[in-house]
């Protein structure tokens, strides 16, 4: 595995902005919860 | 995240797709995982919605275009030409969902066939409608 692929999940990581209320420490929390957004994005 | 533990605490996803509206979901869940399941659920709601408004999809090729993308659709089949007869065709595309989904959508689908007698198309069926 090279790490480079990008899926659609690591494209949302990528790309999720967080913006004020949100500590780094919600940033695992979040992209879990999103990641279902993930497939719809990258169409 | 706006009015943390206040009263008015709001949750706020936008999301901006390229060559497409600026979509925006806001929740006012108390529990941050309720608000994102909700500002998630709202979001794909409205891409899917702009999705259907910016592809208008011609008869011919509707179930090869819908297959390609996950999700459950049902839509009419073209009719076959100097035919009376059309069907309304449930198709469902799971392989591209997080696998806990996927494995709630299959029981769902499969529940829906043993209800209804029907049959649900999923990815890498081959499809005929028969004008009979």
């Amino acid at each position: 595995m090279s790490g480079t692929e990008s899926s659609p999940t690591s494209t949302l990581e990528e790309r999720l902005r967080f913006g004020a209320g949100f500590a780094a420490a919600d940033r695992l929390r979040i992209l879990g919860a999103l990641s279902a957004l993930a497939p719809h994005l990258s169409g | 995240m706006k009015d943390t533990e206040g009263p008015d605490q709001k949750v706020t996803l936008q999301a901006w797709l390229a060559g497409r509206a600026h979509l925006v979901a806001t929740s006012h869940e108390r529990d941050l995982d309720h608000a994102l399941a909700e500002v998630r659920r709202d979001l794909i709601r409205q891409i899917e919605e702009e999705r259907s408004r910016r592809e208008p999809r011609k008869p011919e090729d509707a179930l090869s275009h819908d297959l390609t993308r996950p999700g459950i659709r049902r839509r009419l089949a073209s009719r076959p030409r100097g035919s009376p007869c059309s069907a309304v065709v449930t198709m469902a595309n799971t392989a591209d969902l997080p696998l806990d989904l996927r494995d709630t959508t299959e029981r769902m689908l499969v529940g829906y066939e043993r209800a209804t007698g029907g049959m649900v198309a999923r990815l890498g069926d081959v499809l005929a409608v028969d004008g009979g």
